[in-house]
């Protein structure tokens, strides 16, 4: 697949060039997911350090093999950008077992990068230079051996030059003596290499770290024609590609004008649809570097086409070549009709393409983020945690889905987890808004709402533009019971995308609470617009309906809701609460039984047929039922769980039971030690009025 | 009305129930204020999760601390963390809880009496249909002392509201995560 490799390639440069770093990041995971190659993994490792994520290109590079050079450098850098110091100097010499390299074998092994790796060298020992000085202040005793022998980065003696330059063994309290000297030795030396770049480039770093001391500064060496000379070199990398990219760009046949018309029939023509622009744009793909992309590869394979009947070896070539080139396009295809499908919120259809995709594609972070989230959208939690573990092993430095992944493990309940994942991610990264999404969700679970706010706005701080913390945030108001500044974050997250339905959602919960029904209802359909499959959805427009006494409504949408999603037993347990309410008592228990097959331990669905048998006046069934409901729930339901049976028998108790006994019960509670003296308390009161009752 | 104290040891206040979602600490929306203290031992002291810290008075009797919400809010429980061993005759005996609009109409609701107590005393406010009180205001009295000593202290003090069923219809809390999951969309 060599041959495909170069107009990828020259695309993903292309991007980078103009800075559209999340289209060439998503082009070069493709290509790396492709071909496992070092150069497709050097370019995907560079559009991570080049978009500002250090850490990605880092746990990416050393989770793979690098024996070429420039992965070996830029995975030193990213080792100095993350303050990692003593793994970089090893990357670039060799190692402190491994006999270190000297000067020159670095020279040759680098090639024309020597200068650029001589430069990162000496500034790790910049750096470790200045620790060495703090440390020599502190501790008088090391006065005497200002060399790098207290230092586990101290380079072997097999490197005298190194150490002639560094260590100063000076007499007893003598002030380590000023950095100047030894640095312009080493300046020289590095610029007897010949390139003034790195010349100037050593004597920007010198000039940009502080002197702690105030000591006598030398002369620096002269630094004028610093910041030219360093722009061209990093164009330059990229030698073959951009060459080759502009003269596809600049071709213009007909035959390839026609070519393309043809190939981009091949493309489905709803993608540029207004509606997920937004949603588009979040993910990555534009439709126009999409187009773009494709544009290379059809230009490209169109040209070799032109040419293709000079000979036949050539043809063949250029045969294999457009065949790998559609390959490619069939790739993207599926790519974003899935994607397309998702953002539609047809999720199953989404999950279905992209499990199509070959193995090596969906074995990656960014397809299995997909599939995740498709499955979190239908409320399929366990599924879509079981995905999302898979990217964290896979993909262990990603954070984009994470705080989907989050919100997942907070509806299951998994603490544990979710407080690793928080402090995974915002160790890595402080300054994207999902880790602060993470940990503001595992907040929320422990019920430290105040906490959970605090971790949410500061996502917002990091990025104003991240709809779903406004909506995390909005959640959290309400569960305080600020319902103004919930409806404030709620419209902002609207404002930002007018297709994320959890804000409609939101709204639409606290026009519930606040029992304006209809602006409810509203509310809740214009997010079932959005995603017409979410049952949890159907459910509460159903519940509204019944609110505003549209019964039979009410039951349509719920049987809708469980037709679409069989597995929500709330569905089933809310229309059997409005067959209760419509006093339609044997439907309604039919409906409790079946639910209790589904699940067993919840003390609603007991409560509930409770009920139900007190109205059917068969009270033996009655009180079994609310004696299971609150054996399955001592804690939260007790007091209505009471109220229902006390209704019934308070004037008939001889014994007198004062409003006074019950607080303390419900506190007693609390109490561990004390929570079977609850159980048999209330056992007997049960046994006495069931006694009452038979005679 | 006179009533024996409930109280337990643990170091979180009704750490179980905030846990299931029954309660909420709001001491936060509130604003508090001593009848008197010494500095240094004040307000700070009493609302810091921090039971070392106390709040010592610095007048006469009664010892009043006063918590206004901004609006009325129903209240559910009030929880004091008293501790004879270390406080012995600044521990307070006989508290009133007084609830009202302001300061000119508070009634009493409740007096208790303590001995020797050493962990949190919890102090459930209910009307006379067992519901949780609405008030715009509380005022903590304290009466008397053990052994008669004229100053009190006081180390935490926590108000809690139930916590509303924030899914749908008028239901008890569901107890599976069966349930739950499908309660509300995030």
């Amino acid at each position: 697949m060599t041959v495909l490799q170069e107009p990828v390639q020259a695309a993903v440069w292309h991007a980078l060039n103009h800075y559209a770093y999340r289209d060439a990041v998503f082009l070069a995971e493709r290509l790396y997911a492709e071909v496992h190659s070092e150069e497709a993994l050097f370019l995907l490792a560079t559009c991570y350090y080049r978009s500002g994520k250090e850490y990605k290109a880092y746990h990416l590079l050393k989770g793979h093999s690098c024996t070429t050079p420039q992965c070996k450098y830029l995975l030193a850098k990213c080792c100095v950008e993350l303050s990692k110091l003593a793994e970089g100097e090893q990357i670039l010499t060799g190692g402190v077992l491994n006999k270190q390299k000297s000067q020159d074998d670095i020279i040759t092994e680098f090639g024309d990068s020597a200068c650029f790796t001589l430069a990162l060298l000496g500034q790790i020992y910049w750096y470790v230079e200045l620790v060495c000085i703090d440390s020599c202040v502190n501790t008088d005793s090391c006065m005497n051996n200002f060399c790098f022998g207290i230092l586990p980065l101290e380079p072997s003696p097999g490197d005298p030059s190194y150490l002639q330059n560094y260590s100063h063994s000076g007499s007893g309290m003598e002030p380590p003596p000023p950095p100047g000297p030894p640095k312009k030795r080493v300046m020289y030396r590095i610029s007897q290499v010949g390139t003034k770049s790195v010349f100037a480039q050593s004597g920007n770093s010198r000039e940009l770290i502080p002197n702690p001391f105030n000591l006598t500064q030398t002369t620096a060496p002269q630094t004028s024609s610093t910041p030219q000379v360093l722009s061209p070199t990093i164009a330059a990398p990229p030698n073959v590609q951009p060459r080759r990219s502009s003269r596809l760009f600049t071709s213009a046949s007909s035959t390839a004008k026609e070519n393309s018309k043809k190939l981009k029939m091949k493309f489905p023509t709803k993608i540029p649809n207004r509606k997920t622009k937004t949603k588009m744009g979040k993910g990555g793909i534009t439709p126009s570097n999409l187009n773009e992309s494709i544009e290379i590869l059809k230009l490209d394979s169109s040209i070799s086409e032109g040419k293709g009947n000079i000979s036949s070896p050539q043809f063949q070539a250029f045969n294999l070549q457009k065949a790998a080139a559609d390959g490619l396009m069939t790739l993207m295809r599926d790519i974003g009709r899935g994607y397309l499908a998702l953002c539609s919120y047809n999720c199953r259809e989404a999950i279905n393409i992209l499990s199509q995709l070959p193995s090596h594609h969906y074995n990656t972070g960014w397809v299995l983020g997909q599939i995740g989230r498709a499955h979190f959208e239908v409320a399929e939690y366990m599924q879509a945690e079981r995905i999302f573990s898979e990217v964290r092993r896979i993909e262990s430095y990603r954070v984009e889905g994470m705080e989907i992944y989050s919100t997942t493990l907070w509806h299951l309940q998994k603490d544990v987890a979710l407080s690793a994942l928080s402090k995974d991610l915002t160790d890595m990264d402080k300054n994207s808004p999902e880790p602060w999404c993470v940990a503001g969700n595992c907040f929320s679970l422990q019920r430290e709402h105040d906490i959970a706010i605090k971790f949410f706005t500061r996502a917002i701080q990091v990025d104003p533009s991240f709809a779903y913390a406004y909506t995390l945030l909005g959640h959290e108001l309400v569960l305080t019971e600020e319902l103004e500044k919930a409806l404030g974050c709620f419209r902002n997250a609207i404002r930002l995308n007018k297709r994320h339905y959890n804000a409609w959602y939101g709204l639409g919960m606290i026009y519930y609470k606040q029992e304006k029904f209809n602006l409810a209802e509203i509310h809740f359909k214009k997010a079932l617009s959005i995603n017409p499959q979410s049952s949890v959805l159907l459910c509460h427009i159903g519940v509204v309906q019944h609110a505003l006494k549209k019964s039979d409504h009410a039951l349509e949408t719920l049987n809708r809701a469980i037709s679409i999603d069989p597995k929500n037993p709330l569905c089933k347990f809310h229309r059997a609460s409005i067959l209760f309410a419509n006093e339609k008592y044997k439907a309604a228990l039919q409906e409790l039984e079946e639910l209790k097959q589904i699940v067993p331990k919840e003390s609603l669905v007991y409560f509930l047929i409770g009920k139900v048998y007190k109205k059917l006046g068969q009270t033996h069934l009655a009180l079994m039922n609310f004696s299971w409901a609150m054996d399955l729930d001592p804690k939260g339901a007790n007091n209505q769980i009471k109220e229902a049976i006390d209704k019934r028998y308070l004037p008939d108790d001889d014994e007198p039971v004062t409003p006074d006994d019950y607080p303390y019960y419900s506190t007693a509670e609390v109490e561990e030690s004390q929570e079977s003296s609850m159980t048999d308390a209330d056992d007997t009161q049960l046994h006495t009025t069931e006694s009452d009752e038979v005679l | 009305r006179y009533t024996p104290n409930i109280h337990c040891c643990s170091k979180v206040c009704n750490r179980h129930m905030i846990f299931t979602g029954t309660v909420r600490e709001i001491g936060s929306q509130a604003v508090w204020s001593l009848s008197s203290c010494k500095p240094g031992f004040g307000v700070d002291q009493l609302r810091d999760d921090n039971l070392e810290t106390y709040w010592q008075s610095d007048g006469s009797q009664p010892h009043l601390v006063n918590i206004q919400f901004r609006r009325k809010t129903t209240v559910k429980m009030l929880c004091i963390y008293a501790d004879y061993k270390s406080d012995e005759s600044y521990t307070p005996s006989k508290i009133s809880v007084r609830v009202g609009n302001n300061f000119h109409n508070l009634q009493e609701i409740r007096q208790l009496e303590m001995v020797e107590p050493s962990g949190w005393i919890h102090i459930p406010l209910l009307d006379l249909v067992n519901n949780p009180i609405r008030t715009f205001m509380i005022q903590i009295a304290v009466l008397a002392n053990h052994q008669n000593g004229r100053d009190t202290h006081m180390r935490q003090i926590k108000v809690y509201t139930p916590v509303e069923e924030s899914s749908i219809g008028k239901f008890p809390r569901c107890t599976t995560v069966d349930f739950m999951m499908y309660r509300t969309i995030r």
